[in-house]
């Protein structure tokens, strides 16, 4: 499954911090028509490089469903980031 | 009775080593038996890890300290090696040579899910120290 929620958390030395939660759902709507633009494309380029298309997106794919559960925290000193996918 | 528990026995028995180093000659074969079937201490099977941890932890003297931490979900590394299966044949004749040229002799075709299973299970806990003049870092790689 892919990821639909992003949650962005700021930590900030002074005030409060910012926690966002970004719907990727409506990102993933948003991608799509470009997807189905650029998908011939990436046809031609798995000809070109004799490579089959069928496995390409495949693995795009599994990368993209598997982006789930990622997290990154970055702190330094009083200051931080953290971003979630959920 | 195994074959090299037998040898031990009879090292013992020879006189070439002491009780306690036939036991923890022993203890040391049971660790090893019990570690390539995927087991704990108690006999239950090993959980599967889910993610692959890598906490970095930097104490600069100017900048103060500084913390990285990175959950990655094991399915995203197998979905990388996946995609790095489709690399082109002249692409990894390319990637090779300038690997080689810094190097490191690796072939990026060896590289197989089942080998990426076998780090993950093998890796239990890294940890690597850098002393710099003025940096500390602490790097840990586990699974969880």
């Amino acid at each position: 499954m892919i990821p639909f929620i992003a949650t962005v958390r700021v930590r900030r030395p002074r005030g409060r911090g910012v926690h966002l939660w970004i719907p990727l759902g409506i990102l993933w709507l948003a991608l799509l028509p470009l997807v189905l633009v650029l998908l011939p494309f990436l046809a031609v380029a798995c000809w070109v490089a004799r490579i089959s298309a069928v496995r390409t997106v495949s693995a795009l794919w599994s990368v993209l469903s598997s982006l789930k559960g990622l997290d990154l925290d970055i702190m330094q000193r009083d200051c931080g980031v953290a971003v979630r996918l959920l | 009775m195994t074959e090299q528990r037998r040898q031990i026995l009879d090292m013992l028995a020879a006189g070439q080593i002491n009780a306690d180093e036939a036991e923890r000659l022993i203890a040391a074969l049971e660790k090893g038996s019990n570690g390539s079937a995927g087991t704990d201490p108690s006999g239950a099977p090993k959980p599967r890890a889910k993610y692959l941890r890598v906490v970095v932890k930097s104490e600069d003297e100017s900048d103060g300290p500084s913390e990285v931490d990175v959950r990655v979900p094991m399915q995203l590394l197998r979905a990388g090696v996946r995609l790095a299966s489709l690399i082109p044949e002249e692409a990894h004749r390319q990637i090779n040579l300038e690997l080689k040229e810094r190097g490191v002799a690796f072939d990026l075709r060896q590289l197989k899910p089942e080998n990426l299973e076998e780090l993950i299970d093998n890796l239990e806990d890294l940890t690597v120290r850098v002393d710099q003049p003025k940096t500390q870092t602490k790097v840990r790689v586990f699974a969880e």
